[in-house]
């Protein structure tokens, strides 16, 4: 609890990398499901690459510690593998359900993992990230309020955070009606991880004053 | 000679011929007692499935003669005249037999290249024999090899894992969508043969819920009492589209019964839950404009042919993999095999050599009369002592040198060398 990485890159993204696994194997676990492994551990394997490969530039620690703010940053970062993990089942529905639609089935077909597995687990996967995040931003505004005695100051983050949560919640809601569910919901999950994706890059490098890495 | 095969196969023998000499549970102990009793062999594993017919034995001692020994009894125990049966069996001995059960179990010598249902066959027959008590060492590692090889194909290369059939490829590919079948239902449009083929792939992965509709009832009454499953009334969408997740088309009529209109509607009342149809009329019982509802899945007659067809290509090609696999469990076999062997050739010369020393002694004994008891017993162990250290090195070299044993290739003949004027053992 004394060494949460908040204030590098390789320390969020490797954090990151093991959350996703723990995450995964959660899901697995829970879906009583292996057939998925194959086709996620890539996706692992590139972050743990791209931690190691990002600049390592540090930040000057800021007056952060206590187990409120290491939940904080777990919890967020659990959020963020979450999401990460229900795009990469999303991108695989996608390609199986294209494939299957063209009638052109390859090798790879039979041994991709059925689609409404994809599909359960990409929405339980987004469930875990809704409530991390919920709970991790909490205990983010928590900590700003023992540190600063105010609870609220204007940081472009929390916008970006709550567009994420209300598109997430969008599509945990919407995988499940008549007009979404399959293709529609898959790319709408696709879109939400992009939003995550500036949230970790434009967001923190250039708008953000606390939050530079996560 | 250790091991002897005697059989015949779909491609030695017609249906007619196969079906004559296939073997009960009951009738396959019975031969294994009698082949046993009649000094025919000593282990005794009969695999019989409805492609084959075979015996494995190890006969008691070595001889060429077993296998006329075999087709004999085979014709008699089965009642069929001896020169229909020999034109359709086959007999490979040792390699050549350890062989012919890797491939099978493999699935290589299958009339469906590559099916599974041979290895738990396989699995079965080694079960039950063994329980009986009718396998020895020999057949048992033989069998667990070939269970192994079994294995190792079907996890190791794809010869086994693409349907091969029209029937099983839709199937396997509503698996695709849907995963296992056991919570799924299932509508059955028509009560002909295609649809009964289906019916049984489905049934075979467990399918939940079956609804059979038929333009006469009668029809769909028959085929649900023989298969279980539920008659709908004809023309019924509504409530016959709204629950199954596969549907299976198969009926002679000119226009296209399931029209595009009818699709959309049964999808709205699903809530768009994924629907994957099967047409396997011709003409097409689907409208082909239905194809792009969205979450529906059409694939026709044709579409479903040319997996099969790309299925087969692709089992062909995973051929060679198989073939090493086997070979490579071929190899293993002999070597344990020759290294049992030689351990036993190894005991045989030892109990030689000394039968040997003691009748040299005995031959000799008046030349050592000018020696005292201790005197003699001390070149009596003398000699022991020589004739082990001529034994022993060899011996030890026998069991940890895996090259040398493989060199040895021929046990026998190492036999006739050195036993040749005595009673094999």
């Amino acid at each position: 609890m004394h060494t949460v990485p908040y204030h590098d890159v390789f320390g969020a993204m490797s954090l990151f990398g093991w959350l996703l696994a723990l995450t995964y194997l959660g899901l697995e676990l829970f879906h009583r499901q292996r057939s998925v492994g194959a086709f996620v551990l890539p996706f692992i394997l590139v972050f743990f690459v791209a931690a190691h490969l990002a600049p390592a530039d540090r930040l000057s620690p800021p007056p952060a510690k206590g187990i409120v703010f290491a939940f904080h940053v777990t919890l967020s970062i659990l959020a963020y593998a979450a999401f990460a993990l229900s795009f990469v089942f999303s991108l695989i529905f996608l390609a199986e359900e294209r494939l299957l639609r063209s009638r052109r089935l390859g090798n790879v077909v039979w041994r991709l993992p059925p689609l409404e597995l994809l599909e359960r687990m990409s929405r339980s996967s987004v469930f875990v990230g809704l409530l991390s995040i919920a709970v991790g931003t909490v205990l983010g505004f928590v900590w700003v309020d023992r540190l600063h005695g105010q609870i609220w100051y204007y940081d472009p983050k929390y916008v970006v955070t709550l567009l994420v949560l209300v598109l997430y919640a969008l599509y945990f809601h919407l995988a499940r009606s008549a007009t979404w569910r399959g293709a529609r919901a898959s790319k709408l999950c696709i879109f939400n991880f992009f939003v995550v994706v500036m949230s970790f890059t434009v967001v923190n490098l250039y708008l953000s004053q606390s939050h530079r890495y996560f | 000679m250790e091991i002897v095969l005697v059989g015949l196969n779909h491609r030695t023998a017609p249906v007619e011929v196969r079906e004559r000499v296939s073997f009960t549970v009951e009738q396959s102990r019975k031969a294994a007692d009698e082949l046993r009793s009649r000094g025919i062999l000593a282990e005794t594993l009969v695999l019989s499935t409805c492609n084959r017919s075979e015996i494995y034995g190890v006969p008691p001692e070595s001889s060429h003669e077993c296998a006329p020994g075999l087709s004999s009894f085979l014709s008699e125990f089965h009642a069929v005249r001896a020169d229909v049966l020999s034109v359709s069996l086959y007999h490979h001995y040792d390699r050549a037999a350890v062989r012919h059960l890797f491939r099978v179990a493999a699935g290589l010598d299958s009339m469906l290249l590559g099916e599974a249902e041979i290895l738990g066959q396989v699995r079965e027959a080694y079960k039950f024999a063994h329980e009986y008590g009718a396998t020895g060492p020999v057949l048992n590692r033989l069998f667990q090899g070939a269970l192994e090889v079994g294995k190792r194909v079907r996890t190791e290369t794809e010869l086994g894992t693409r349907p091969m059939s029209v029937a099983s490829a839709g199937v396997k590919l509503a698996e695709r969508i849907f995963g296992k079948m056991n919570e799924r239902s299932a509508l059955v449009l028509g009560a002909g043969t295609i649809s009964e083929q289906v019916v049984n792939q489905l049934r075979d992965r467990g399918i939940a819920r079956l609804f059979i509709m038929n333009r006469s009832r009668e029809g769909a009454e028959e085929l649900a009492g023989r298969v279980g499953g539920k008659v709908v009334g004809w023309g019924e969408w509504d409530t016959a589209l709204k629950l199954p997740d596969v549907v299976v088309t198969s009926v002679s009529a000119e226009e296209p019964v399931l029209r595009r209109e009818i699709l959309q509607a049964a999808m709205a009342a699903r809530g768009n839950r994924a629907l994957f149809l099967m047409d396997l009329g011709v003409p097409r019982n689907i409208e082909a404009a239905a194809a792009d509802l969205y979450n529906v899945y059409v694939y026709n007659l044709d579409d479903l042919t040319e997996i099969v067809e790309q299925n087969r290509h692709a089992r062909q090609s995973e051929v060679p993999k198989a073939e090493t696999i086997v070979d490579e469990h071929v190899g293993k076999f002999l070597s344990w095999q020759a290294s049992v062997e030689l351990v036993g050739l190894v005991d045989a010369l030892r109990s030689r050599l000394r039968e040997e020393r003691a009748s040299f002694i005995r031959a000799r004994m008046d030349t050592m009369n000018h020696l005292g008891a201790v005197e003699r017993a001390q070149v009596e162990s003398m000699m022991d002592e020589l004739l082990e250290k001529l034994l022993v090195e060899p011996a030890e070299r026998l069991r940890g040198e895996k090259e040398l044993r493989r060199k040895i290739q021929n046990v026998e003949a190492l036999r006739d060398l050195f036993l040749s004027n005595r009673e094999k053992p």
